[in-house]
């Protein structure tokens, strides 16, 4: 149930911002009341896998979103060229799964500069990425778009934190 | 803008499916290619090029989905439409967030199999879990 919360969150934010026009900060309430969601839900959560897993997970959605952000812009490649070559690449020399997470800090990559101001900011809400993509096995399977939604989920946490801008 | 979009959506949904489940491409190639060739092409050949290459890299991550999921080119090109639909409604939604395309193509997906759903509901009285295999 936790896991539905946490992926629903850009598509609650995104439905905010079409209804009352709500920006930047406004979003902290709708994302306070899913995280008291998350406490109610998740506390029963336990993470069973390999803990290496989770930590080279967070590094590949780290790197994808740094080398992404940096591409688009300081090359001027823009962030839909940049996020494709880094997918290419990814598919080229890593493994499915690794292309994968790789490829989801690629989507946070893609954030603008008003939003993730530097490229620290970038790493870290890919590295949120990553880890999102770990814990959240099995939620939408097969569904294309997850791997941005557990993008924009993560840009949307950095920003919570105070980190991003907006 | 949003006719002209359905023109660019559909023909890239139908090639995304065709490289996925005829060629073989995994799904993080297939979306790749289609983002990257939009993203370079688009721009140059169109006046709203740069709306037109979002809506090509979001229906490519919609060709990312699972065959169980999408499971022929007219439900690929349903897709294809709704993502259009929604990246023009919502181009004032999430600005700038990292994965906004991603989540429009989700959403667009999840559409989708919600009409399939209540289609095969009504028209042969099953749900779509049963359809693909997984009824107990």
């Amino acid at each position: 149930m936790w896991k539905w919360i946490l992926m629903a969150i850009p598509l609650i934010v995104a439905a905010l911002e079409l209804i009352h026009g709500m920006l930047g900060r406004g979003h902290s309430f709708v994302i306070f009341l899913s995280g008291l969601g998350l406490v109610g839900c998740g506390l029963g959560f336990s993470y069973e896998k390999d803990w290496r897993e989770l930590i080279t997970a967070a590094v590949l959605g780290c790197v994808g979103s740094v080398i992404v952000y940096a591409l688009s812009s300081v090359s001027n490649l823009g962030p839909t060229v940049a996020s494709g070559v880094v997918g290419l690449l990814a598919s080229k020399f890593l493994k499915n799964r690794y292309s994968l997470i790789v490829y989801t800090g690629a989507f946070v990559g893609m954030s603008s500069p008003e939003v993730l101001p530097t490229i620290w900011t970038a790493g870290l809400a890919g590295l949120f990425a990553g880890l999102l993509y770990e814990v959240m096995e099995g939620v939408w399977e097969g569904i294309g778009g997850r791997l941005g939604t557990m993008a924009a989920t993560a840009v949307i946490v950095t920003i919570l934190l105070g980190v991003g801008g907006r | 803008m949003l006719w002209v979009s359905f023109f660019v959506s559909i023909p890239a949904g139908a090639f995304g499916f065709w490289l996925r489940n005829h060629r073989g491409l995994s799904s993080v190639e297939v979306s790749a290619w289609i983002a990257l060739l939009s993203g370079l092409l688009l721009p140059r050949l169109h006046e709203s090029g740069i709306f037109l290459a979002g809506v090509c890299t979001c229906v490519s991550y919609a060709t990312m989905s699972s065959c169980v999921r999408v499971t022929n080119q007219l439900e690929m090109a349903v897709v294809s439409v709704l993502c259009a639909v929604i990246v023009y409604g919502c181009r004032a939604c999430l600005v700038g967030v990292g994965g906004r395309l991603g989540t429009f193509a989700a959403l667009a997906v999840l559409v989708c199999c919600g009409l399939i759903n209540v289609k095969r509901r009504i028209f042969h009285g099953h749900s779509y879990s049963q359809s693909s295999g997984n009824a107990p």
